[in-house]
Parts: structure tokens; sequence; C-alpha cells
């Protein structure tokens, strides 16, 4: 049988491997924060509401809240940690600072992240498209017409 | 949830339908997640074991003709499609943003109850069947008749949704749905056209389904059988507005909208789904 009883979880986490023993039903959440001690991604609602817990799974947006860690066995998770490149910031962070996206920050890893996979999937998106995209985030503090400049700025400058 | 539940994720449909049928409901089945493990989360169910889907290859689409195949694991961002039936396209568009999208799908959306069913609705108007496969026997079983009742489906213990077919859809399709949000947001009601026209836009063949206000979509067979051999242009909201939501149903109420206001949007969204299709007709 291919099948596999899983408790040993390895993946690669920002470019680092990653090895977990966990039991067989933890969500991804709850191993990247308490196990791994990756403090950027959030809960929030803990049933996919907000996307505070997104994280990108092999370049896909995924909530981690309903993720289950066994899940992302073999393959390659980024946290907004691993944007940045030799000390810089990626482009998209740069642009959440300039137009000053973020108030108590806590929903900015999950814009960022999921900013990023769509424009790794589509760089030339319309507004509309870009607002569709971000509609499954929440931010509490409602900054989202500074996210949304944020957005449209980076994809004007690409 | 159960900490010590056996985990399995098998890589090949023969394997995985070995498992269903060896712990049948002990079961329980992963596909995107998005339903099963908030269900695991919130202790909404216990499992002895657990059956993660996503390294099956389920996850195609192939458009052969005038037929459309998709894996049961096909994500609903996948479905943005220009080769898939319009309906179908807009229905994945609708739901909320792109991590669900990226998340969900095909085959677990046709389990999936309000308001999360939009791609369930757009399939239900499309006459989707369902392949159900099991160790020993594959059959095929339409849409509109895997829904039993609330929360049960015309599928044995030991069958997986292996793939969802479209055969020969209408030419022309269409999905509109109404949510709280000035976007894409969960459904409060949502209704499917699919049709045929002749020359002379006369209705040869119709289909509508309305998701969001039960449990799981319908087919509006009254609407259906009244839009027969009627010139698309002529159908008017008074003839058809009775057989949009039967009388009986029960009809679910959440924070984002009571019963009473989830029954009188469906005959707004029928006439702007009908409108759209008397306009895409006019313009061929």
């Amino acid at each position: 049988m291919s099948s596999s009883k899983v408790n040993i979880i390895r993946f690669v986490l920002n470019d680092e491997p990653v090895e977990v023993l966990v039991p067989p039903t933890e969500i991804l959440l709850n191993t990247l924060r308490e196990r791994v001690n990756v403090k950027s991604i959030r809960y929030g609602c803990g049933e996919g509401s907000c996307g505070a817990c997104t994280v990108l799974v092999d370049g896909k947006p995924r909530l981690s809240c309903l993720t289950l860690t066994i899940s992302v066995d073999g393959r390659d998770v980024t946290t907004v940690e691993g944007l940045s490149k030799d000390g810089e910031l990626h482009p998209i962070q740069k642009a959440f600072i300039e137009h000053n996206a973020a108030q108590c920050g806590y929903c900015t890893p999950g814009f960022i992240l999921l900013l990023k996979a769509l424009l790794d999937r589509n760089p030339n998106p319309s507004r509309d498209e870009v607002i569709d995209s971000l509609s499954s985030n929440l931010c509490r503090c409602t900054g989202y017409k500074n996210i949304l400049e944020a957005a449209m700025s980076v994809v004007r400058r690409r | 949830m159960s900490a010590s539940c056996e985990v399995y994720a098998p890589s090949d449909l023969k394997t995985a339908l070995h498992l269903k049928s060896r712990y049948r409901d002990d079961l329980h089945v992963v596909a995107g997640g998005t339903l099963s493990v908030r269900l695991m989360s919130a202790n909404a169910i216990e499992t002895k074991n657990l059956m993660l889907l996503e390294r099956l290859p389920l996850s195609f689409i192939r458009v052969s003709g005038r037929n459309v195949q998709i894996g049961a694991m096909t994500r609903l961002i996948d479905l943005i499609d220009n080769r898939l039936p319009k309906a179908l396209v807009l229905a994945a568009r609708s739901v909320r943003g792109l991590s669900i999208k990226s998340m969900a799908t095909v085959g677990g959306n046709v389990f999936s109850p309000s308001p999360g069913c939009d791609v369930a609705t757009a399939l239900m108007a499309l006459d989707a069947h369902l392949t159900l496969q099991s160790m020993n026997r594959k059959r095929s079983v339409p849409l509109e008749k895997f829904y039993r009742g609330p929360l049960k489906y015309s599928i044995r213990s030991n069958e997986l949704v292996a793939m969802i077919t479209v055969r020969n859809p209408p030419q022309y399709s269409t999905f509109t749905k109404l949510t709280p949000l000035p976007n894409s947001g969960p459904t409060i009601a949502s209704v499917a056209i699919a049709l045929d026209v002749n020359k002379r836009e006369i209705v040869r063949r119709a289909s509508v389904a309305v998701g969001g206000i039960t449990t799981h979509p319908y087919r509006a067979k009254y609407v259906e059988r009244f839009m027969l051999n009627k010139k698309l242009s002529n159908i008017t909201l008074d003839q058809v507005e009775q057989g949009l939501v039967p009388k009986g149903l029960t009809i679910i109420k959440d924070a984002n909208a009571s019963s009473e206001y989830r029954e009188r949007m469906v005959p707004v969204l029928f006439m702007r789904a009908l409108n759209s299709l008397v306009k895409e007709v006019s313009r061929r």
C-alpha cells in the first residue's frame, strides 16, 4: 500500500528544511506558531473567514487554519519571513510601507502573501481582480484603501 | 479532534478506494479542507481514520467536443477557464477570495451545504453527472439526484466521487448570486440558468437551479417547463415567480440573511440572470 501513516513531517520552510513530529490532525497554523516559532502566522477566526493565517504552499495560497500539517509533507511552505532576500524587502513589502498599508499589522502578513500569490499567477491583474482576490482577507482596522493602493502600486511598477 | 487517528495520503485511486472499502464511514475524507478540516477543528466530527485526497491524480479538466470532464480534486480557481460553460466559470469566480478558490475542490463543493455550494448550483443547471467509484464498480449519478435531503447524499460508504461530467451543455448559461459583500462572498441566494434557443430565440431546452436558500441546490422544474417553447425575451417575472421557490421548502437563515429575504431575492436573481442571457442571445 502506498499510503502511509504520517507522524514525522518534513517540509521546506522559507528555503530551510524543517522536521516536526505532529499529531495527525494538527493544523499548520499551530505547527508553525507553536513548534517552529513562526509568529507572523496569525490566528484570526480559525475557520477560514479572515485570511490572517495565510501561507504559501508550493507558491499557492493556503489558509493554515484549514490545512493539516501532514498535508504539507514534502512541500515548500513560505511565510512572510521568506519573501525578503539578503536583507532586501520584497517589492510588495516595500509598497505596504510606502503606502502605510498596515495599521495594527495583524492582518498584514496574510495580505502580503496573498498578493504575492496573485501576482505570481497573474502579473498584471485589474483593480477588480485585486479586490476580488484579496476579499478572503479581513482588516479589522478597515485599512483596505491603503492596502489596495499598495497592491496597485506594485502592479503598476511591473 | 482526536490526536490518535490513523492518517492516509494515498497517491492512487485504487488505494484510496481500498481504504474506503475497508473503513467505510469510519474514514473521514479531506479534499480541499475548507469544510472538512473546519468540521474537525470545531470538533463537529469524531474520526478514527483520516484520508487526504490531494495526492490523487484527480485534478484535471478534459474538454472533448461539447463534453467536459472535471476531476473531483480540481480546485475552483482552475474552473476559471474559457473552455468551460459560462455558468461554471461565473460560479467559481464568485467564490470569496483567492485563498478559498485555491483550496476548495469541485468534488468537495458538491457535498458542501449552503452558503458554500455555488459551483454545485451551476453544475446542477448544466445537468452534471457525478462518477461514483468503488473498488468493483463505477456508476454515474445526476447531481440533481445526488441530494436526498439535508446533508444526505446518494453515495455508498465504499464510494468516492471521482469525476464530474457535463455532457453536451446548453449553448447559453449564466450564474448570478447575492452576497452581503460588494464582490465575491458568502451566498445569500443564487440562480443558474442554462438554455438553448433556436434562431427565433424560442427556448428549446432550459434548466434552472437555485442555490443558497436551501441546504443544497435544487432545480426549479416548473419554471423550466414554462420556459420551453417561449420566446426568451417575452418571459416575465410574474409568469415564473411562484415556481422559483416551491412551497414546502425549508429555507435556511443565518447571520447574513433571514429566510424571508432569501426567498424574495430568488426572483430578482432569476430576472438578472435571464436578462443577461437575453442580451447575450441578441448579440449573437
